[in-house]
């Protein structure tokens, strides 16, 4: 399978080894690095699950099971958090464009997920802030 | 789409019949873009007074203002639902890559762009009746979307210069980033923002957007000379006091170079002390509040705000009541030496 992101929801970016994913729907951000931001290079691409897949095993050491089953894993997981919807009618890249990572060794793809966004702008404008705030001294069992 | 584009077309059509009329006029420059604002109250508004002091070239994007206060000049009605604009303002249906819908629940302001035509309209209830704080940092949705067509990027943060370069101060309200930018300009900082200011990501600058700032009263508790400047002092118990910042009051500075992000926090200890921050750290100081006051800004905002984390050193700027060792830290870490 295929997978795009909902430009019109969706924003992204890649700088050098990091991706930061936003869902401006949910207020929601995503940032990860390494395995993870070539995994979604890869299914911004056009990349399938399964091409993907193929592409980490030839280029990273690792048990073939578990390169498939985290792929697979991380993919379910931008599903469900809004970020990925199926496109089976994307076609494959020619090549994929992934920077080179010689002797590199397979490890679990992660992001974090940051949702305190929505918080943040229920508080705009004027950015209510309690009188409490600086310069004042935090509680004392603040630290 | 034929919806879409009737909606923009009547927009269009009321706001050159407003404009006919007698209104406000300024060119404002923010960095390499340049704003021409057609204003049309019913009565004058401090809202121009809050641009940069700097002379505009030709205009690049237009902008025109006006409310609903007189007969004639309500808004075509909307072709979208109660809902439409949740959650962050973007009215989805009628924003594509020609043009853009939204609505500020805040001021209840309507805001349409044509992108193409480079110019974007805003309607106001009334403007007279708006809190102060909307004439502090006015049309800020649509100004962030001119900005992005010269790739440039306004953010959530505070901008202070010393020795030819700037700190930007990042984080969320309430963490300090007025409140030190205020201090460092009565100290003798370049003063470029209190809260919303332009980056160029590429030339590593930053630009000022308004010349206004914020005061909370424990600000006026630390810097009581502020006061005397406060344009609704009278109104300090219901809303935060606001100051439009001119050349007689502190060195005021439209552009400068971006050396370091600074996040400012509260020290546990009450002791003023600059700490290395992580680019995570920086991004999270950054990205957030400015996509959430920026109506999820715009498809370039995640790359600007990616490569300002990656190309400029991050620090935790940690605050206490010791003014002058805050101004100081800022001043060597700008200087290279933290």
């Amino acid at each position: 399978m295929r997978y795009e992101a909902d430009a019109a929801r969706i924003s992204h970016e890649r700088l050098n080894d990091e991706v930061i994913i936003i869902n401006v729907e949910t207020g929601a951000y995503y940032s990860g690095s390494g395995i993870f931001a070539d995994l979604w290079s890869a299914l911004m691409e056009g990349a399938s699950d399964l091409e993907i897949v193929q592409h980490f095993e030839g280029s990273h050491s690792g048990e073939a099971n578990s390169i498939r089953a985290d792929v697979r894993d991380v993919i379910g997981q931008l599903i469900a958090k809004g970020l990925l919807s199926e496109a089976p009618e994307r076609s494959s890249p020619a090549a994929l464009s992934l920077p080179d990572v010689p002797g590199a060794s397979w490890s679990t793809p992660s992001f974090a997920e940051y949702t305190d966004m929505w918080d943040l702008i229920q508080l705009d404008p004027i950015h209510e802030v309690s009188e409490a705030g600086w310069p004042f001294a935090p509680p004392k069992d603040a630290g | 789409m034929k919806d879409s584009v009737s909606f923009l077309s009547a927009v269009k059509r009321q706001a050159e019949q407003v404009c006919a009329s007698r209104h406000a006029r300024r060119e404002i420059a923010i960095g390499t873009a340049t704003i021409r604002l057609a204003y049309c109250a019913s009565e004058s508004s401090r809202s121009l007074d809050a641009f940069p002091l700097k002379e505009a070239g030709p205009a690049s994007w237009s902008l025109c203002a006006w409310d609903g206060v007189s007969a004639g000049r309500l808004p075509p009605p909307r072709p979208w639902g109660d809902t439409a604009h949740e959650p962050l303002g973007i009215v989805k249906q009628f924003t594509n890559v020609r043009q853009r819908c939204a609505y500020d629940l805040h001021t209840q302001s309507l805001i349409v762009a044509d992108l193409e035509a480079r110019s974007a309209f805003i309607w106001y209830p009334d403007i007279a009746a708006l809190p102060t704080w909307a004439h502090a940092s006015p049309f800020r949705i649509p100004i962030s979307w001119a900005l992005a067509e010269q790739k440039l990027q306004m953010v959530h943060g505070a901008a202070v210069a010393h020795g030819g370069g700037a700190a930007l101060l990042c984080g969320a309200g309430g963490s300090g980033k007025s409140t030190t930018a205020l201090a460092a300009a009565l100290g003798g900082f370049g003063y470029l923002g209190d809260d919303y200011c332009a980056i160029d990501s590429a030339g590593l600058e930053v630009h000022m957007v308004y010349r206004t700032a914020k005061v909370l009263p424990s600000t006026l508790r630390l810097l009581p000379g502020l006061r005397t400047w406060i344009v609704n002092a009278d109104r300090m118990n219901e809303e935060k006091g606001i100051i439009f910042l001119g050349p007689e009051h502190v060195k005021l500075v439209t552009s400068a170079p971006l050396k370091c992000l600074l996040l400012p926090r509260l020290a546990a200890d009450g002791v003023p002390r600059i700490v290395a921050a992580s680019r995570a750290d920086a991004i999270h100081a950054l990205l957030p509040s400015t996509i959430g006051g920026l109506m999820g800004g715009t498809a370039s905002t995640p790359g600007h705000i990616l490569r300002l984390a990656s190309r400029l050193p991050a620090f935790h700027l940690e605050l206490g009541p010791d003014m002058d060792r805050v101004l100081e830290l800022i001043g060597t870490t700008l200087e290279g030496r933290p």
